[in-house]
């Protein structure tokens, strides 16, 4: 627990979790770890297909799955340019991952399957109204986790 | 900001607060960073004096003892980790609101990394954070970090 081994850093590709990112990144240096990043695509249009009673014939299933499709594609591209803006450098594994879900609950779920043992996010993100605010991933991330959470402040 | 080199650890002398400063002499030796360790005493003892019209010096007395009694705590709990032998250690009692105290600390020293414990002595359940923590998260200005 005491001297990280693997790093997660959940991004939504806000400047905030730029932040993070890159004190993960000096922390791995520091340490010998490798940093996974992290980025979760939200279901949200499965949740409002259902919230708003669209799942009739118009929209079927296929369409839905490609829509999906899309977003994941967009995130991927974003994953790419994000770490190509801020290369880690040579000293440092990382590993990029785009997974599709809700935020919390995968950010916690990769926490356990990859054993990580430290989490370092921001205390911002896209979603955020105001500087000295906790965003509620960032709130549930550090209420849920079981390893050591490092939140940065913008 | 990414290399911290004044670490400042609240303790309540709570086991998990021990972890917290376990983990903050094991990055102060990383990083050779100096490490404050901070203990808030509460100050409900001044109400006492108004209700009960107990003489200021008594309770000036007790809060000496008090503070002596935390510096002995402190270094019983620093005690517990040889590590921190190569490390340079400030120790500080404060008084008032914890969290208060805290953020005081903060600015005051320049802190630029605070590590601190989920749960204190006061802390109910494993996946709640205590309120003293969750109040330094939000108000902090420099990183926090967060041991379970």
């Amino acid at each position: 627990m005491l001297k990280p081994t693997k790093i997660l850093v959940p991004t939504d590709f806000s400047r905030f979790s730029v932040i993070a990112y890159r004190q993960a990144i000096d922390i791995a240096e520091q340490y010998g770890a490798e940093v996974h990043v992290l980025h979760v695509v939200e279901e949200k249009v499965r949740i409002s297909i259902y919230e708003y009673d669209m799942a009739d014939k118009e929209i079927s299933p296929g369409s839905i799955k490609r829509f999906e499709g899309r977003m994941r594609k967009e995130a991927e591209g974003r994953m790419i340019k994000f770490m190509n803006r801020h290369p880690p450098g040579d000293k440092v594994k990382v590993v990029s991952h785009v997974v599709k879900g809700t935020p919390v609950t995968d950010i916690l779920q990769f926490q356990k399957d990859k054993s990580i043992d430290l989490i370092v996010i921001s205390s911002l993100g896209h979603g955020a109204l105001a500087e000295y605010f906790i965003g509620s991933v960032a709130r549930n991330v550090l209420k849920g986790a079981t390893c050591p959470v490092l939140l940065t402040k913008s | 900001m990414l290399k911290p080199t004044k670490i400042l650890v609240p303790t309540d002398f709570s086991e998990y607060s021990d972890k917290a400063l376990k983990q903050g002499i094991d990055i102060a030796r990383q990083y050779n960073a100096q490490v404050y360790l901070l203990h808030v005493i509460p100050v409900e003892l001044a109400h006492v004096v108004v209700d009960y019209a107990i003489p200021i010096e008594a309770i000036e007395t007790f809060e000496k003892q008090q503070t002596e009694l935390a510096l002995e705590n402190m270094k019983t709990q620093l005690a517990k980790f040889p590590e921190a032998r190569g490390v340079e250690v400030f120790m500080d009692i404060g008084r008032g609101i914890a969290y208060d105290e805290i953020l005081e600390e903060e600015e005051r020293k320049g802190i630029d990394l605070i590590v601190i414990a989920s749960l204190g002595r006061t802390g109910l359940a494993k996946y709640f954070i205590g309120s003293v923590a969750r109040n330094v998260l939000i108000h902090a200005i420099c990183p926090v970090l967060l041991t379970k």
